[in-house]
């Protein structure tokens, strides 16, 4: 029995052993058509779905920084139900917010874009000349920018901490590569090459008017041509991410986006919003919900019309860089405006808002700075120009002092949005980050 | 003898085919069979040679055994005790009078043997001449402790658990449904045994529960344990539909699919000591469910039908919400509209508004439970069989909320040979659920009930804050399951000493979820923009476990009274999740509702796969009987392993030594004594495809087309592996008292080293989510005390009892690295950690900066001061269990059940008070005007530590009483017996340390959430608690 029992044990970890190390190799194989290892990204069949992606990146987060731009600043109040969310428009920013704010959406656009616009250079045959890299590294551009309008300071690719500016010079970088193989390639397509082209101008004319660099900016904005226009393409879908992510913010029983006080009486077309106030979803905040701006397709000139799921918005524009230069002339930077041209512009956009025609006695660009955020309501750019404005001196212009909503007490003293609690515990070129307190006297969470 | 050849398989031994040939009885069939050169005809004959040999023993003398079982003390006939010829398939079960026949028993010298769960076994020798009928009747002791009873243990074959070095409890399911209904597997198991956590998650009907065995053993991967169905791996987990993947309405389990009705017993293998054989995903302990099945030799059918009909009722408080107007309030109507409607110059008294939502028409109702059943068992010869159906409806105290269930059981046995049986098992259920909108859904009734303000306003309906039940009710959100557990399981025991057992089976689980919106017709968008012009989607999950599972025992009778059991175990594991979503968005009209005719439509699609292969070698050697020692390791690979890492060993070793069968052993008042010890690990396998660092296909839009594109996905982690369960227990099982009380103590401490930490991706580089990461250590460790006793058995009372003691101390050792700090989550605040030192998700709260004697200390506006530190407080999951359940039946036929559990040692953040007294600022704590305003400014300073409170509470879980039908009475229905039983379930709940929120056992977020925080959450937030239920229920046995 012993001598059986023992052949038979080796028989059968022999068959044990012939079938784990052998046969089912292949037995463990998985598929997930869903996920694409990083590896096969190198792939010269995906060069078109990698520049769809640069799209796609920006545009799946666009309508969300419209409202991360809109809630910290005097253009919209912020009703939604989550109490730390209602932290960052009251101009609270803290790590224990999570991941209430908008870093993670931005890191992601910016790396992304970033990445893609890498690979499709070691995947294409002429990256000089190759459209498709253009646009890609337009749009990787435009992360930096973004990420330095919107964040104190944050991290690259798991780097230390940089400075807005340094984020600035980074985005530069992007936008000349694109604007030369734009112009290099132009013969391809002259209609794709010039709007990227004009895309990546209108982004160096707004990091350079960041970085106070006026004369450049004045340089890249001329070139834009007037009726240059580039959007975030949102639709009418059943799918969340092909949609304007406002459209439900703005409409539904739990709405949560309204007019700030600051924005409203102007009776200016391109900021209309519902009269009636109603409660937001926090069952708090009384709000007045936003008409589509000017900077949404859906805007008409004569009607309000609400928000929709397909409202496309303007992420550049020809107008946004006659802004540029308007502004920029004003600081002092070479080759831009007269003073009269600057007026006539004011006057131009007064006249589209059924404004009166600017005083002269008064302040030119405050004049110009309210056409600004009126043309450029709900763009996205108005937390980037409140922080410009402040950096530069010319003032502080971020809502204070006692709230709209007076459950809440006093504003904070928040001008931009913080790294995340996450990111400092796996990135340890970041840990130690100490935020400064942004919570106004007497307030506890 | 040629013939037979070829069936076999050629790597077999020679010696295993010549003593198949010499043990089995086809020596005698086979000179039929004379092949004439031809491989065919060879191969025919042989076929037709087993197949002549299944039904041979008619060809032998037979004779037949029959008699009755009674229990010792009582003197009643007992059921459903198997009765059989030990050697061979032949036996009974004894029907509800305990009577048994045992037809086709081998003429000789035969041992007919009892068993029953809880009853001591009984035998009697006997010589049977061919065609003769003998009588056996036995009389059963209740056994508290049953040394001999066989369990699963993952090697074939019947193994007694005196040789188990390691625990492993029973559940008697049939019996506990024999005394009150369940309506899953869950509450089943609730408070049963020892060391088994079953935390109800709502008190909606179809909703499933959460089951931790000896502590939360995993930060990041799962915490529950793996399902066996009859030997069939099947899913245990959340069932997907929509609004479930968050906080927003609680998940349908997959257990739903188990009728309890169907079960026989439920086996719990505790931790990795124990649990070493069934691989990496086992190391939070196995459940093993066996099914009812027939006996061979049963003669007779046995049926049954049982029909219920009960009450579903909100029996726990009703929250009143207050309001005191002040005159800024009084004067402002579009925020106060009923405080501006007092006037001007109200009274005190006027100025306290008071509202009470939940007893607003269409805010509860009483729900309903409806049962109809039917089963049968019996067997013949060479065949047995279990069939039954049965019809499960249940609505729930919210008008959205039904359960319904049909489900049918197939179990058919075939004794091929008198060495080979195959078992088919096949179960099918066909669920309907919809689960309420709770918890963190800003639409659901207890939401806008709690969060009333009765100062208005109230768009839609008195008394709610945002939609009311109105609106409410017209949610619909179903899930319909169609459930396919079927497995087939072979025993060939070519010879005497050598036992294989293979199983293959499947467990396909396919679901259709459907949403539905009608249009809106209010013009105010009531369910959001997304749905208002009509809205229809479906999901479509599926999901398909395949077992192959190969086990052999080689058994031998080795020299110096030894014993040996050598086995090797092969296992395959597949699961494959397929899930489609279509989503239609603008309908013409309510009727036209199916996606395709949708204005705007979507689908997306979802697939994963995980795979796993292990196998392993045991050895097992007794000596006398008495002492018993194991030895085994297992070798698993997954397919979820990261690339830089492929196999996996586990070891395991247990003593048992049966101490009271040596002679020398003489403790006074102890009758059996068995030490044990064990020492095992095992494996928690990570979810599928988190190794790999990918992207995933998306779209966007390009004008207004649509474009293929990508985005990040998994971060991965290519060392990636799995967690290992390391577990030592010790403990002794022993019988005293005349074997009337029944002793099962253990002492358990286990580590999960490696353990999944799940970290966050770093945005920075464009990943989002979390990725997993082996660093950390987790530390259970606990004592586990059973107590079986009978301390009443006369003829006409009868006394059993049961308690159950549990202790769990759990904690984080470390996250294993310096760089990662503690985790700090909460709903609504921070509430909760994951730190070193301290049990997973533990609470830690803030207070009031208070001076030496409590007091809060006011700043110079004489406000409060939060102060910010987090102190820890507790646990966030019980640390103490004590279940008690007692069995009194008087003259026989009445019988009186109830059980109660206590769970204690944990704290539960109240968190809808917190955010009532300081956001919604409607509870009377806030509005009475007699109240001490420091300790208002507490209550709604921030400070969390006010709302964190002990949860200790002891619940009524089951109380019912049944009586059976005199004989003579049943008669005149033809049936064998009647039994007619009132039962209620979750009767009373005491709050030992005065929790202020409803039940301390509902769980904020669902099964289905993914994240190691919400996994931990223990947030009491609008959760639906746990409702009264009475019903009255007959069984009929013809």
């Amino acid at each position: 029995m012993t001598s059986r029992l023992f052949r038979w044990c080796l028989g059968a970890l022999f068959v044990a052993a012939a079938l784990g190390g052998g046969a089912c190799q292949n037995a463990l194989d998985v598929n997930n058509p869903q996920l694409i290892p990083e590896g096969d990204l190198n792939d010269p069949q995906l060069v078109n779905v990698l520049q769809n992606t640069a799209i796609a990146a920006l545009q799946t987060s666009y309508s969300e920084f419209v409202w991360y731009s809109a809630i910290m600043t005097d253009e919209a109040l912020n009703a939604t139900n989550d109490y730390r969310s209602g932290e960052l428009s009251q101009r609270i920013v803290e790590l224990a917010q999570g991941n209430a704010g908008p870093y993670n959406q931005l890191s992601r656009y910016r790396a992304t874009s970033d990445s893609v616009a890498s690979r499709i250079k070691a995947l294409v045959p002429n990256p000089g000349t190759d459209l498709r890299l253009a646009r890609a590294l337009a749009y990787a551009g435009y992360g930096y920018v973004f990420l330095a309008e919107f964040l104190c300071t944050a991290p690259i690719n798991g780097g230390p901490l940089i400075t807005n500016d340094s984020m600035e010079v980074l985005a530069l970088n992007r936008f000349s590569q694109a604007m030369t193989i734009a112009t290099a390639g132009r013969s391809s397509s002259p209609l794709a090459a010039d709007s990227i082209a004009n895309f990546a101008r209108v982004g160096a004319a707004r990091a350079s008017l960041n970085l106070g660099k006026l004369t450049e900016a004045i340089t890249y904005a001329s070139a834009v041509d007037t009726g240059f226009s580039i959007q975030a393409d949102y639709l009418a879908s059943a799918n969340t991410s092909l949609q304007n992510s406002l459209w439900t913010r703005a409409n539904g029983q739990n709405k949560q986006i309204g007019v700030h006080p600051l924005m409203q009486n102007l009776k200016d077309p391109r900021v209309r919003y519902v009269t009636k106030a109603v409660l937001g979803h926090n069952q708090l905040t009384l709000l007045n919900v936003p008409y589509s701006p000017r900077t949404f397709s859906t805007f008409t000139y004569v009607d309000s019309t609400l928000i929709a799921q397909n409202s496309k918005i303007e992420i550049a524009s020809g107008l946004e860089a006659r802004y540029v230069i308007a502004e920029a002339s004003l600081g002092g930077g070479a080759g831009g405006w007269s003073t009269q041209q600057i007026t006539d512009f004011v006057n131009e956009r007064r006249a589209y808002g059924k404004e009166t025609p600017y005083d002269p006695a008064t302040d030119l660009f405050a004049a110009l700075r309210d056409e600004r955020r009126r043309d450029l309501y709900l763009g996205a750019r108005r937390l980037g120009d409140l922080r410009r404005y402040k950096a530069q001196g010319v003032g502080d212009f971020f809502p204070s002092g006692q709230h709209p909503n007076k459950e809440w007490g006093l504003y904070g003293s928040a001008t931009c949005y913080i790294i995340t609690q996450d990111e400092m515990s796996v990135n340890p070129n970041v840990a130690g980050y100490v935020p400064p307190s942004t919570r106004p006297p007497g307030y506890s969470p | 003898m040629v013939s037979t050849h070829l069936l076999l398989p050629k790597i077999w031994p020679r010696e295993c085919v010549l003593a198949f040939h010499q043990e089995g009885r086809m020596t005698s069939l086979l000179p039929r069979i004379r092949p004439r050169g031809s491989r065919w005809l060879a191969f025919a004959g042989g076929a037709v040679a087993l197949i002549v040999s299944a039904s041979g023993a008619h060809a032998q003398a037979t004779g037949v055994v029959r008699g009755t079982v009674t229990e010792v003390g009582t003197g009643s006939g007992l059921a459903d005790v198997q009765v059989f010829v030990v050697g061979s398939r032949r036996g009974s079960l004894t029907n509800r009078a305990g009577r048994y026949v045992i037809t086709g028993v081998p003429a000789g010298r035969i041992t007919v043997r009892t068993q029953k769960l809880g009853y001591a076994p009984a035998q009697s020798i006997l010589t049977l001449t061919a065609s003769d009928t003998l009588t056996a009747d036995f009389k059963v002791n209740v056994a508290a402790l049953a040394l001999d009873e066989v369990v699963v243990t993952g090697t074939p074959g019947a193994t007694e658990k005196k040789v188990l070095g390691n625990v492993v409890s029973t559940v008697k399911t049939a019996d506990i449904i024999a005394s009150v209904s369940a309506p899953n597997v869950a509450e089943v198991l609730q408070g049963r045994t020892a060391g088994v956590n079953v935390m109800s998650q709502s008190g909606a009907v179809g909703t499933g529960n959460n089951i931790r065995i000896r502590g939360s053993s995993s930060l990041s991967a799962s915490y529950n344990p793996v399902v066996y169905i009859d030997g069939i791996r099947m899913n245990a987990g959340a069932q997907q539909s929509f609004d479930n993947t968050g906080a927003g309405a609680q998940a349908t389990s997959a257990m739903d699919a188990v009728d309890p009705n169907d079960i026989e017993s439920i086996e719990v293998i505790k931790g990795p000591a124990a649990a070493t054989l069934y691989g990496a995903d086992a190391a939070n302990g196995v459940i093993q469910i066996i099914t009812k099945k027939g006996r061979m030799g049963q003669q007779s059918v046995q049926w049954t039908a049982k029909a219920e009909e009960g009450n579903i009722e909100w029996a726990l408080e009703r929250p009143k919400r207050y309001w005191y107007c002040t005159d800024a309030e009084i004067g402002n109507a579009t925020l106060y509209p009923a405080c501006a409607a007092l006037g001007a110059n109200p009274s005190a008294d006027q100025r306290m508004l008071v509202n009470d939502p939940l007893n607003e028409p269409g805010a509860l109702r009483e729900g309903s439970t409806t049962t109809f059943g039917i089963s049968a068992r019996g067997g013949g010869e060479r065949y047995s069989f279990y069939l039954s159906a049965d019809h499960d409806a249940e609505n729930g105290v919210l008008y959205t909320n039904y359960f319904k269930r049909n489900n049918g059981r197939t179990n058919f046995q075939i004794n091929l040979l008198d060495n080979l049986d195959v078992a088919v098992n096949a179960g099918y259920a066909r669920t309907d659920a919809q689960t309420p909108l709770s918890d963190n859904s800003s639409n659901s009734v207890l939401r806008n009930a709690y969060r009333d303000r009765p100062s208005g306003p109230w768009p839609w309906q008195f008394a709610y804050r945002g939609l009311g039940p109105n609106i409410i009710n017209q949610y619909q959100n179903q899930v319909q399951t169609e459930r396919y557990i079927l497995g087939t399981t072979a025993n060939y025991q070519p010879m005497s000493w050598f036992h294989n057992r293979i199983t293959l089976g499947a467990d396909i689980n396919n679901q259709t979820a459907r949403n539905f919106y009608g249009i809106d017709t209010t013009g105010r968008q009531p369910w959001g923009a997304t749905v208002a012009n009509g809205y229809v989607a479906y999901l479509l999950p599926t999901t398909h476990i395949w077992t192959v599972d190969y086990a052999g025992t080689a058994n031998a009778t080795l020299p110096k009274a030894l014993t040996s059991a050598s086995s090797v175990g092969v296992q395959y594991t597949a699961n494959t999740f397929d899930e489609w979503t279509t989503i239609g968005q603008g309908l013409v009209a309510n009727s036209l509702n199916l996606v395709g005719s949708a204005a705007a439509r979507d689908a997306t699609q979802r697939k994963i796969e995980q795979k796993s292969f292990g196998t392993y070698v045991q050895e097992q050697v007794g000596w006398r009987d008495r002492l018993f020692v194991t030895g085994a390791v297992r070798v698993d690979n997954n397919s979820a392993f990261g690339r830089n890492f492929k196999l996996v060993t586990y070891p395991k070793a247990s003593v048992s030594y049966v101490i009271s069968d040596e002679p020398f052993f003489h403790l006074p008042k102890v009758d059996q004594l068995k030490l044990r010890a064990a020492w095992g690990e095992a494996g928690n396998a990570p979810a599928p495809f988190t190794a790999d660092r990918a992207y995933e296909a998306t779209q966007t839009a390009v004008g207004e087309t649509t474009v293929n594109a990508l985005q990040t996905s998994t971060y991965g982690n290519p060392n990636l592996r799995a967690e290992t369960g390391n577990e030592i227990e010790v403990g002794f099982d022993a019988s005293t008292l005349s074997r009337r009380l029944g002793i099962e103590f253990t002492y358990y401490n286990k580590k999960t080293q490696d353990a999944l930490v799940s970290l966050p991706a770093p945005a920075s580089t464009g990943f989002l989510g979390t990725y997993l990461s082996n660093i950390g250590e987790i530390s259970n460790v606990g004592l586990e005390l059973s107590l079986n006793a009978t301390p009443i058995q006369w003829p006409n009372l009868s006394w059993e009892s049961n308690v159950a003691i549990t202790t769990n101390h759990n904690k984080l050792v470390t996250f294993g690295t310096e760089a990662f700090s503690n985790v700090i989550f909460g709903t609504f605040a921070n509430t909760q950690e994951f730190a070193p030192g301290y049990p997973l998700g533990a609470y830690f709260a803030t207070d009031v900066k208070r001076d030496a004697s409590g007091k809060p200390l006011l700043d110079t506006n004489g406000k409060v001061q939060l102060d910010p530190t987090m102190n820890f407080l507790g646990s966030s999951t019980p640390t103490r269990e004590l279940s008690f359940a007692n069995t009194i039946t008087l003259f026989k036929n009445v019988r009186l059940y109830g059980y109660a559990d206590y769970k204690g040692g944990y704290y539960m953040w109240d968190a809808i008070k917190y955010v009532n007294d300081r956001i919604d600022l409607n509870t009377w704590a806030v509005n009475d005007p007699n109240a001490d305003p420091i300790e208002v400014q507490v209550l709604q300073s921030g400070a969390t530590k006010p709302d964190i409170v002990r949860a200790d509470y002891i619940k009524l879980r089951e109380l019912s009483v049944a009586y059976t039908l005199p004989q003579r009475l049943t008669s005149h229905l033809s049936a064998k017996s009647v039994t007619i039983a009132l039962a209620g379930r979750n009767l009373a709940i005491w709050k030992l340390k005065g929790y202020p929120g409803l039940d301390p056992e509902v769980e904020f977020w669902n099964q289905t959430s993914t994240t190691s925080t919400a996994r931990f959450d223990r947030t009491d937030y609008l959760g639906i608690p746990m409702q009264r239920r009475f019903f009255v229920s007959m069984n009929i046995a013809f």
